[in-house]
């Protein structure tokens, strides 16, 4: 079987016609020498994104099981192989490792659980793509201007005022929607820690305010610092290279 | 040596009707080679081919399906109802291979087979939504399928869901994927017009709040009509109101999508769930987009309740953001 795939392959998968392919594909299936995710879309990226999804969801799940780190797109994009077809407009694509290959594959980057307040009710888990932050113990350097009852202890995660816009600004850039740090933000505003507010445009932004641009499903499209200049002149200017977004949360 | 022979003729009778079943064009389902699939597999791969045999059937003769022949030890009555609503009031569809070979997965209740790729064919013109789906079939723990649905369209969705579980724990990861399944279900409903399943998801005492958009406009100078005001009303409905409007609006064609889900799980109350979704609601000439927020309790697995139900107008979301479970009080 292994030399059919590797014939195959060498042969050059546009030579075979959709049905050798899938036949291909169902044998990989049936075979437990090889584990696989699949994918179908009149879009050939999509196809081919939601295969690889598909896969490292299910190596994922076992490497839950015996307690290994998890993995990411870019630990697997480079070591699989892919078998695809087009028919009737759709585009059906197998993404596939042997066992061995995939036990032996490391995360680039280690994951980390980071402690939020309040929000979701306790731990949130970040994938992140880059190590986050380690809680560092220091004392808070202000009092409260009143006495807040919490749920859980604030962690000094944050550090003092001085870097705390500048680890949120991190902990934003790790998360894919705002919806994960609306708590957190209320939090710090509530307790006047930063000041915030949204805009329409980054013309309305304050040039010393980090400005968080976001789609219309509030996923978070770019953060802007104040020094990065560049961006924030072609948003003004709605240059063609500039990120597309709908409005903007900002903070400083 | 008797058992052995009694199974074996068991077997064999299997063998010969699924044979029967798919002998007509039909389509073969198999469980892949990493499937944990219990006793009941052989049994599950028979029940599912001959469904998809018949869905092939009359999808591709443009009638209704015929599920008499799969008894209701294969696939339970309430199930084969909600599938023929779903296809007699939204689309026939077909299955794009004679093969389906895919993994058998674990939820809560029993198991789930996903990545069918299936063709639809609707019976009113649907702008912007795709005609190629991904069919979901759930079974109980003895092998009888309880559902059908589409799957969520979006992966990146359904992996930030069920990412989230991966930390969490296994235990995690199947009652996730039951989550996931009501979820596709209580999409399914308003496609399906199911008053009757709309009905016995919302408690007795939910609360429900439901929004519409009211457009004023006038007549541009082109002859075009020109929105000058856009105004969001929000009312708050006792579950027999809200259903009764729903019968209402069924009367029409409607056609309700979902995306961007995400799923909360409250810190001290572990089988309360909040689901966050983006709606969007095409109703006779009517059409509005917002956010979805359900407080669901899954306390009883075999029929979970909406607690509460509300929905914010996309553009409400940026100022006063999401709902979220904080802001729901259980005792």
């Amino acid at each position: 079987m292994a030399l059919c795939l590797i014939a195959g392959t060498a042969a050059g998968v546009h030579a075979q016609s959709p049905a050798q392919i899938e036949e291909q594909m169902n044998e990989i299936k049936v075979d437990e020498n090889y584990i696989y995710g699949e994918g179908f879309n009149p879009d050939d990226n999509i196809a081919y994104q939601d295969a690889l999804i598909d896969l490292i969801r299910f190596v994922n799940e076992a490497r839950l099981k015996v307690n290994k780190e998890l993995l990411e797109q870019t630990d697997v994009q480079a070591k699989v192989k892919e078998l695809t077809y087009k028919q009737d407009g759709v585009t059906y694509t197998l993404v596939y490792l042997t066992v061995a290959e995939a036990r032996a594959l490391q995360p680039k980057r280690p994951g980390a659980i980071i402690n939020v307040p309040g929000g979701n009710g306790g731990q949130i888990a970040v994938n992140t793509t880059a190590p986050a932050p380690q809680p560092q113990p220091q004392p808070q350097p202000q009092p409260q201007p009143q006495p807040q009852p919490q749920p859980e202890p604030t962690p000094s995660y944050y550090g003092s005022d001085s870097g705390i816009v500048a680890e949120l600004t991190t902990y934003l850039r790790h998360l894919n929607t705002f919806q994960e740090a609306r708590a957190t933000m209320q939090e710090h505003v509530k307790a006047q820690r930063i000041k915030a507010g949204l805009a329409g445009s980054m013309a309305e932004v304050p040039d010393d305010a980090v400005a968080v641009l976001l789609d219309k499903f509030l996923g978070i499209v770019a953060v802007v610092t104040p020094d990065d200049t560049q961006t924030r002149q072609a948003c003004k200017a709605n240059s063609a290279d500039a990120p597309q977004y709908a409005r903007i949360f900002w903070y400083k | 040596m008797l058992l052995q022979m009694k199974l074996s003729k068991i077997l064999l009778i299997l063998f010969l009707l699924c044979g029967a079943m798919g002998a007509n064009a039909g389509v073969t389902f198999k469980f892949n080679a990493h499937s944990e699939a219990g006793r009941y597999k052989y049994t599950m791969e028979c029940n599912l081919s001959a469904l998809l045999t018949e869905i092939n059937r009359a999808g591709q003769a443009g009638v209704p399906l015929n599920l008499s022949g799969l008894s209701s030890a294969q696939m339970e009555p309430g199930a084969k109802e909600n599938l023929s609503n779903l296809w007699n009031n939204m689309a026939y569809f077909t299955c794009n291979k004679t093969t389906v070979i895919s993994l058998c997965l674990n939820d809560v209740q029993g198991y789930q087979v996903r990545n069918i790729p299936v063709t639809l064919k609707f019976h009113e013109a649907a702008p912007g939504e795709s005609n190629h789906k991904e069919l979901v079939v759930s079974f109980n723990r003895r092998g009888t399928i309880t559902g059908v649905r589409f799957a969520w369209d979006l992966q990146e969705d359904v992996s930030s869901m069920m990412g989230k579980s991966l930390v969490n724990g296994v235990a995690d990861a199947a009652e996730r994927r039951e989550l996931l399944k009501w979820v596709e279900d209580f999409r399914s409903y308003y496609n399906e017009k199911n008053i009757t399943a709309l009905e016995n998801i919302y408690s007795d005492d939910a609360l429900i709040i439901t929004g519409s958009v009211q457009k004023r406009v006038k007549k541009g100078p082109d002859g075009q009509n020109v929105v000058i005001k856009s105004t969001v009303v929000h009312r708050q409905q006792s579950k027999e109101e809200y259903i009764k409007k729903l019968r209402h609006q069924f009367r029409n064609r409607i056609d309700v999508k979902f995306d961007h889900i995400s799923v909360m799980s409250h810190s001290s109350k572990p089988k309360i769930y909040g689901v966050l979704l983006h709606q969007s609601w095409t109703n006779g000439g009517y059409h509005d987009e917002g956010w979805l927020f359900l407080v669901w309790d899954f306390t009883n697995p075999d029929q979970p309740q909406i607690h509460v139900r509300t929905w914010q107008a996309d553009e409400a979301v940026a100022e006063e953001g999401y709902f979220t479970l904080d802001d729901f009080f259980f005792p």
